[in-house]
Formats: C-alpha cells, structure tokens, sequence
C-alpha cells in the first residue's frame, strides 16, 4: 500500500505545471465557495445583529409563562444570583433588563393603547442607541427623569416635550397602575410602528408605576458570539432551571425575521449550488484535460503489464492528494482574505445605504468567521473534485491499448 | 488564414472544445440563472407588499395611520375612487374602513385590525383570495362573515365556522360588540399580517357601527406596473392635495432594506460565479495548450511567428466561447421561462420555509436585455482569460516542445 | 253572617290564589327563559346596593379588594374601591356598553376603550366584558330545559344555552343549574364552541339580604388553569334602593364615596 503513495505522490510531480493547474482549479473552488457563503452569513449575521438589537436582544429570559401572557403579573424578582451567572458568561455581553406591559395612554380627550418599556437607561442605550434617536426634549439622565414617547403617539395625543401623559394599566398583583409623567423627549425611529406604539420610562419609574419593586418582566442579553447561541440558551436552561423560567432565543420570539432569514438562506444555497456546478465543472474539465494528455502514459503502462485496477487506485490517490492539498492551501488563502473583509467589509451602497443608516443598521457586508463555513465547503469541494474523478478511472478501466498509443 | 486555421483547430479535438465549450456554456448558465433568481426572490417580496397588503399607492387621512381613527376618515371616498380609476396606469382601486379591534373567544381576547372591504373591488387589487387555505373569500352570500388569518385562528383556537365575537367602538364612539362566522382563513408570507388582519366585508361593518355610507378609512391602488409608481403618486397628490398620499415603499420602509440588501447581494455572488467561469476557462485553456505543446512547437518551428500563433490561440477561444454562449444563452433562456412558470420550490432545504407559505416557491425573472449584456460579459472574460494561455504558447521553446515532455 | 260571608270571601280568594299560583309556578316550569330570567332578577333586583370583597387567588399570591357597589337593572352600575390602600377611592362606572374608570391618585376619569375591554378587571378572573354584560344570559341564548339535578341539597333544573345566531357572546354554551324553588344560580359551567368547559362558576352560603336569601359567595375559576379562582363574597345587599339613573355619572364618580 505504502508503495501506492509513494507512486502517486512522484506522479503528482513528475508533470509538475498539470499538477499547479489542477491544485489552482480545487484551490479557487474551495476560495470561491468559502468567500459566497461567508459573505452570506456574514450578512445575514448583521441583519440579526441589528434587529434583535432594537427588540428582543439574541436571548431573552422570562418568568415562565409570561411569553404567552405578557403581565406584570408574570414578572420575577431581580436576584443578584442570576445576574452574577449572567455576568459569569463569557458569551454574554450584554444584559438589559426590562419591565414592560400594555396600557393606555392618555391626554385630554385621546386615549390609545401603547406599549410601554422601563428601561436602565444606560443598558438600554448601550443596546440601541437611542438616545441618538431622540428628536426633540433629551434622553433620560441623573437630572431628568419622566416619559420619553414616540413621534407617531406624541402626535395623536397632541403631546410635545414638558406635557403631561397618563398611564393607565395594571400592576403586579392587579393593582391599578395609574400614573403621570412628564415627557422629557420624543424619539423617532424609521419603523412608524414603533414611532405609533412605545413609550419609555427608567426601570424605577416603571417598578414603582407598576408596584412591582424590584422586578423585571424579561432580561434581554446581547451576546459576543452568536453562533453559539444554542450553547448558551442549553447553559441557561440548566443553569436557572425550565420549571420556572423561559429562556428564549430570537428565532421564537422574532418570527418573521427568522423567515425573511430562512427565505433568504435558501436563496443563498441556490446561489451555492450554482456556484457548485461552475465549480465542478472547471475542476472536471481540468481532470478530463488531464486525462487526455496522459492516455499514452496510462497505455504504456498497462502495455507493461500494470494491472488496470492498481493504475486506477494509484489515479485515486493522486486526485485525493491533490484535493487535500489544494483544499488545504485554499482554506490556509481563504482566511486572510475573510478576516480582511470581516474587518473591511464590503459597504453597500445607494439609496438602500441611505435607508440602513435610518434603521440603525450599519449598511455593511461582513464575511463571517464561523469555522462551520470552512468544513463544510471543504468536505463539498473534496466531494466534487472525487466526483469529477470518476471519469478518469472510468477510461483507465475500458480503454484499448493500441487506440490509445496511435494517438 | 488565420482564422481558418483557428477554427479547424477548434473542431480537430472535438472533446477538448466541447470541455471549454461546456464550462462557458455553464458559466453564463450559471451567471445569468443566479441573477434572474436573485431578481426573482427580491421581486416576489416586493410584490407580496404590493399584492397583498398595500397596492402600489394608498390613500388615507393625513393623520389616520396614527390611531386608525373612525372619524379621520374619506368623505365621499366613492367619488374620489372614481377620479382616481380615471388615471391611466391604473388598474384597480378599493376602499376600505380600517380600525383597531378586540376579537375574542371562550379562550382568549387579542388586539387586531379589521378591514371593513368591499369583495368585489378588493379583489381588482389584492390577490388575498388566492391566499385562502381553508373556507372561501366571501363566496357565500353569509351575513356577518369573516376572514382571518392562520396564526390568529391558532390563537384564538378558532377555526372555519367558528364564531368570533369583535369588540369595537361605534362611528360615535360607542363600544359595540359583534360576532363575526369564520367563513375563511388566509396564510400569508407575513406573520404579523396573518396575526392582525381580519376582514369582514364593508357593508356588515357599516351596519354594525354606523359608519357613513360612502366614507371610507384607506383607498389602495393597483397599477399596471410599478415603474409608473412615483408618477401616479404624484398626480393623485397634485389632485388630491389635503389626503396623504403614500407609495408601497412609503409605507413598508423595511422592504428597501430587505430589497437593497438583496440586490447588492446578488451582484456579489454573480461576480463570484464570473470569477469561478473566469478561472475554469484558464485552466481548460492552459491545459489545452500544454496538451498542444508539440503540435505549437511545430507551428513556431516552421516558422510561424509568434504574433500569429497568439492570434491563433485567442481566434480559438473567440470561437469557442462565442459558441458557449450560444448554448449558455439558449439554456439560459430555456431554465428561466421553465423555472419562471412552475418555480422552484425552497421547502426541500429547509423544513422553516414551509411556514412562509407561497414564497417557499421562488420565480426567475430576467429582462430581456439582460440576455445580450451577460453574454458579451462572458466572451470578454473568456477572451481575457485566454491571453494568459495564449502567452504561455508563444513563451515556449520550439526546440524543447517539439521534443516533447 | 258577615263574618261569615268574609270568611267565606276569604276562602274563595284562597283557593283561586292558590290555583292561580299552580298555573303560574306550572307555567314558570317549562319556561326555562323565565327561569333565568327570575334567578337573574332575583340576584339584581330593581336596583340595588351592597358591599363585598373579591378574593383573587393565584398560585403564588392572594389578594383581597373590598368595593361598595350600586347598580339598576342590567344596565348601570357604579363601584367604588374600599380596600386595600393602593387601590382605595377608585370608582367604575358602566352604562349599558360603556365603562370609565376615576382614578383620584392622579385625579382623572379614563374611558376604557374597546381593546382592554378582554383584560382582567383589578386582575382577577373576571374580564371588563364580564362586568358589562350582565344581562347577555336572558337576551343573548336561546334556553332548553334539558333535566335536573341535585346540588347541596337543593333540586335544580339544569338548563341548557346556546348562544342565537348573532349574538356577541364568546360562549359555545352554557348549562345552568337553578335551584327549582328558590331561584339560586347555583352553578353555571361555561363551554367554548368545541363544547371544552373553559369556566365554572358556583353561588354557594346562602344568607338573608334584605327581603330575600341569596347565596354570599360567587366563586368564578378558569378549569384548565390550576391554582386559579376568583370569589366574591357579598356582606350587606340592599334591594330596591332609591337610586335614579343620573346617579350613575361621571360628576358622581368623583363624590360617591
């Protein structure tokens, strides 16, 4: 067997140029298919970066129940325990509590069903930035505290900075939630619905309001590695127990983000296979080429007594070497590449750029780095290129020696 | 002379030139396919707006879409439909009486949005009825019935027949309640959509709150196309000064996101392809000259020059790839009008495109002009990816490429 | 003689009374309509005014609100928050669909609009809905006799509700269970439109209130959600009182107490 290897290894170098070209053809597959899908994940990481950003976080954890029926009622009682493990995480990078609820909103004459968030300010800040989206008054502060409420409610109930809103709504255990606050600051963010719906107030403000004191409906976490978001809900999930909790990851509480994503990941993989059949075909052309210029070769050989099956595994050596090697170069290429444009990822442009930058969202394509990405186009290249490799050992095993030296 | 000689070059080695022939063939496939797909997708998420929840234009109150207020409505909406039919370009238009609602059952209450329509005139401009998956679209002639949605059917445990009894405020401020009958249920892509809207028709909505006949909350207006768009906007504006007057676009801002990306996307990835077809070229060339090495050394030898020879090898290449794209173009053309029919259905890659619904089949489009601008792309790329070939050839030494290897 | 003859009078109008009784009460048997109706009507009388206290149990708390109530008929209503201090002072005030809500800590009357009417009212099991529709049990259903039964000791007719055509009710069907004598609505179990109980109510401590006895305690609980019930337990009842609907304003709210 050993001296199978060896034979195939001094082929690969015997004809030393077919050998570059056919190592360039699985090299730039590998490249190429690394580079679309990393793009595409990358992509569509920032779509969800950004738009858990601005609602759930990537996980959210509830008192269980409160998913369903989202009530003071189903709030749960901060305890320095669960922040501490929280803290503790090294993939938790964020942790923005919260204490929000439906209630009516209400001034002069209007009244209209809003939701309203007690927010730590900063946390809150940290996640979104919305501080920057505040229009008009100022964002809470040491000095200032009251009601920040969207453009779109401000309008309907005839509000501007220094007015008063009321509250109207229920608080832990029932108790009526009746409060009024000034409004320090009106935000507008792109999406109306949010502009036509939300209303913040501090954390305290919202405990208070609410007689929940020291109690929060859910604490959304942002988190340094979201691919691994699996791992740490598992780790949540053990950690708090699911007899009382709910840890929720983005997917079930963002359904249709999780099928615009879906919708266009699919895409994304036609687009892959596509690009597979490109691929595999310049790598089968290549071995064909190859081929070809060898049909001497492989007749002499077999003229001289070479038994037709050790030929074939010897070629199904040389195509597995060169498929490690030109695989392995491409992933070794690959890397800087990505880095590079994880770090300088491609802008996208236009009016589209424009409407990004409205949403919050950085109107960029990063490459992502998920290492998922380099196995699996590299077990798919290896797989094509052993594919393409069918056809030689088809003609070693049917060709007549005579045809093949005439040539 | 040259020529001649470069075109029976092509045909001398029928497998190697079918190989060159085959991979541009497929790259243009491969460009042009991915590309129509691409358009494909983005197109259907904008039509899906446009199709099934906006039309191209609304009409509406200046200050409706705040509270979705009764009283902020359209006088006179009829005649206003009128004007606006008027208008070339357009091919439908509807009005409706929106307003926030409760809709409950035994199990449990939920927020939503109703849509008083009209049957007949909605259909001219919503495709919603296609969208029905279980009962009808108002088919029978079934006093206060109602359409609502999967996902709010679900929660409400409701079901075809169900009674659902709606919560409202009257046209003069009243809370009035109704029972609605099920008669139908819709899916559509949007999961919010299919969670808020319920539409009973406009005459069974009228009776229950007093809402003045001819009035109306919303207009929404199909075109025949959606270029037309912005200029239609502008006209019914200029004609209609104190509504409010928005384009799909307007009104789901998150659909330019959505689209944007996708375009921008979609240009990536066909540059990758380019690049893919650009390097498989090179490399069947170069491995077509090396396998001619003697046969090149022969022509040096013998005294042709070097101009000639590069000449020939680049003729070569014209001629194949003008022929790949002959036959990239025509099963170019043929994928995209059998995909642009019957689709291809994405549920097979992953079980959560099921839950979109219609858009889990995706539909190819291309412009026609995009046909020609791709091919030439491709002959280009072929051309310049036969220069390095073509260079190598004259490099060679024709002593040493007589001899062989 | 003339005693005699007066006797003899008062006999006969005996004896016809009591016929007519028969009839009458022969008649009320088979009308399971005005069943309901009189133990509707026996529970609310003209109009009428009491004090009582809702318990709310949950899983993991209690809570207790002690209220004055006044209401006339089926439509006008007014409570007033006695107990416990964070809630104290405020007052609800339904008129035929409508309900408003003074709040003096900020010292404002907000109307309840159509979409919190689902909502729990002061958290417990009853819906905003279930405060303003008293009156749907008579007028919205269409009532069959369909047997009766034994509950604590007293015979009852069980009768059964289906909801008319195009009545806003959420209720597939309701049984009742109304005491033959007395009129108590002893029990009354709610099913939704797949015949799945989702609500059973019982009226239990019967009691002397004014001129008549009533059962004290209403114990509402959702069957499919454990640990979960609502009683309210009424103390005094008054029946009859003299109140006249402008009573039942928003410029009366403010002054009730």
């Amino acid at each position: 067997m050993k001296q199978y290897f060896k034979l195939a290894w001094r082929n690969l170098w015997r004809n030393k140029r077919r050998t570059f070209i056919t190592l360039a053809s699985v090299l730039l597959a590998v490249l190429l298919s690394i580079c679309m899908r990393s793009m595409q994940k990358g992509t569509y990481a920032n779509m969800i970066g950004n738009a858990v950003r601005f609602s759930t976080g990537y996980i959210q954890i509830h008192a269980k129940g409160y998913w369903d029926k989202p009530t003071v009622n189903n709030s749960f009682e901060n305890n320095d325990k669960l922040i501490n493990a929280l803290t503790k995480n090294d993939n938790i990078s964020l942790i923005i509590p919260r204490l929000e609820t439906f209630v009516l909103a209400s001034s002069g004459e209007h009244t209209k069903g809003v939701q309203i968030i007690g927010i730590d300010p900063e946390k809150e800040n940290q996640m979104n930035g919305i501080s920057k989206k505040i229009k008009q008054g100022s964002y809470f502060s040491k000095e200032v505290d009251g009601i920040i409420i969207g453009d779109g409610i401000a309008n309907y109930l005839e509000l501007s900075v220094g007015d008063t809103m009321v509250i109207l709504g229920q608080g832990f255990q029932g108790i009526t939630a009746a409060g009024q606050f000034p409004v320090i600051g009106i935000f507008h963010f792109p999406d109306d619905r949010m502009n036509n719906a939300l209303v913040y107030l501090s954390i305290h403000s919202a405990q208070n309001l609410f007689a929940a004191p020291d109690r929060f409906t859910s604490i959304s976490l942002m988190l340094n590695k979201p691919r691994q978001i699996e791992e740490t809900k598992k780790n949540l999930e053990n950690l708090l127990g699911t007899s009382n909790w709910e840890v929720m990851e983005w997917q079930t509480m963002n359904k249709a983000l999780t099928q615009e994503i879906n919708g266009d990941n699919a895409g994304g993989i036609i687009m892959l296979v596509i690009l597979y059949v490109v691929i595999a075909f310049g790598v089968f052309g290549t071995i064909l080429m190859m081929t070809m210029e060898r049909r001497k070769e492989f007749a002499v050989m077999v003229a001289i007594g070479m038994n037709r099956f050790r030929l074939i595994l010897i070629l199904l050596l040389e195509t597995f070497f060169i498929g490690i090697i030109g695989i392995l170069s491409g992933l070794i290429i690959s890397f800087p590449i990505l880095v590079y444009f994880n770090l300088n990822p491609v802008k996208i442009t236009g009016t589209a750029a424009q409407m990004f930058e409205q949403f919050g969202i950085e109107p960029i394509m990063p490459a992502s780095l998920d290492p998922q990405i380099f196995i699996n186009q590299g077990i798919t290249v290896m797989i094509i290129s052993l594919v393409a490799s069918i056809y030689p050992l088809i003609y070693v095993k049917r060709f007549k020696i005579l045809d093949a030296l005439k040539q | 002379m040259i020529v001649n000689i470069a075109w029976r070059n092509v045909w001398r080695n029928k497998l190697r030139s079918f190989v060159v022939i085959a991979a541009i063939a497929l790259g243009l496939w491969g460009g042009i396919f991915s590309y129509a797909f691409m358009q494909g997708m983005s197109d259907q998420q904008i039509n899906s707006t446009i199709h099934t929840e906006t039309g191209h234009i609304q009409v509406n109150q200046p200050k409706f879409l705040l509270n979705y207020d009764l009283q902020t409505n359209i006088k006179n909406s009829v005649n206003i439909e009128k004007t606006i039919r008027s208008f070339s370009g357009v091919k439908g238009v509807t009005s409706s009486i929106q307003l926030t609602a409760m809709a409950s059952t035994a199990v449990t209450s939920f927020g939503i949005k109703i849509n008083g329509i009209d049957p007949e005139s909605f259909k001219t401009v919503n495709e919603l009825n296609k969208y029905i998956i279980k009962g009808n679209f108002f088919d029978e002639k079934i006093p206060n019935s109602a359409i609502i949605g999967q996902q709010l059917a679900e929660k409400l445990h409701a079901d075809l027949h169900s009674r659902i009894v709606i919560t409202l405020q009257s046209y003069t401020g009243e809370i009035t309640y109704f029972a609605f009958k099920v008669v139908g249920i819709y899916k559509l892509q949007n999961s919010e959509y299919n969670e808020q809207m319920v539409f009973v028709k406009k005459k069974d909505l009228q009776n229950a709150i007093g809402f003045p006949n001819g009035n109306a909350s919303v207009i929404n207006i199909l075109l025949a196309n959606n270029e037309i768009t912005d200029s239609l906007e502008r006209q019914i504006q200029a004609k209609f000064p104190n509504l409010q007057v928005q384009t799909w676009l307007e009104l789901s801002p998150m659909m330019q996101v959505m689209s944007g990306t996708l375009n921008q996307m979609s240009m990536i990835f066909v540059f990758i392809i380019l690049l893919a077809l650009a390097f498989g070229i090179i490399n069947t060339m170069l491995m077509a000259v090396m396998d001619r090495t003697r046969e090149i050394g022969m022509l040096l030898s013998i005294g042709m020059n070097q101009k000639k020879v590069f000449s020939m090898i680049v003729l070569e290449t014209l001629f194949l790839s003008l022929s790949g794209s002959i036959v990239g173009l025509i099963i170019s053309i043929i994928t995209v009008y059998y995909f642009g029919i019957h689709g291809i259905d994405l549920s097979f890659i992953s079980e959560g495109i099921n839950a979109i619904g219609f858009s889990s089949h995706v539909y190819p489009v291309l412009d026609i002009g995009f046909y020609p601008k791709f091919a030439f792309m491709v002959i280009v790329i072929a051309l310049i990816s036969s220069l390095l070939p073509a260079r190598r050839a004259i490099k060679l030494n024709p002593a040493e490429a007589v001899r062989g290897e | 003689m003339k005693k005699n003859l007066n006797s003899q009078k008062i006999w006969i109008l005996f004896i016809a009374c009591l016929f007519f009784f028969t009839t009458v009460s022969y008649s009320q048997d088979t009308n399971p309509k005005q069943i309901v109706l009189n133990s509707v009507n026996l529970m609310n009388g003209k109009s009428n005014q009491s004090e009582a206290t809702m318990t709310i149990v949950r899983p993991k708390w209690t809570r207790s609100i002690s209220m004055k109530t006044w209401s006339m008929g089926n439509d006008y209503s007014m409570i007033l928050i006695t107990e416990p201090a964070q809630d104290k002072g405020q007052v609800f005030l339904k008129r035929i669909n409508e309900m408003w809500n003074w709040l003096p800590s900020i010292s404002r009357i907000i109307r309840i609009p159509p979409s919190m009417m689902g909502q729990s009212w002061m958290g417990s099991d009853f819906t905003n809905n279930d405060v303003v529709k008293r009156n749907s049990l008579v007028n919205d259903y269409d009532q069959t006799m369909i047997g009766s039964d034994t509950i604590e000791n007293y015979d009852t007719y069980k009768i059964q509700l289906i909801p008319k055509p195009d009545a806003a009710v959420i209720w597939g069907k309701v049984i009742l269970h109304i005491a033959k004598k007395e009129y108590y609505l002893l029990k009354a179990e709610y099913y939704d439109e797949n015949g799945k109980l989702i609500n059973l109510e019982t009226q239990t401590d019967i009691k002397q209130f004014g001129d008549r006895k009533l059962p004290s305690k209403l114990t509402i609980a959702p069957v499919n959600e454990k640990g979960k019930k609502t009683t309210l337990e009424f103390k005094t009842m008054n029946f009859n009182v003299n109140i006249k609907e402008d009573f039942f304003s928003q410029q009366n709210m403010k002054s009730v107490n």
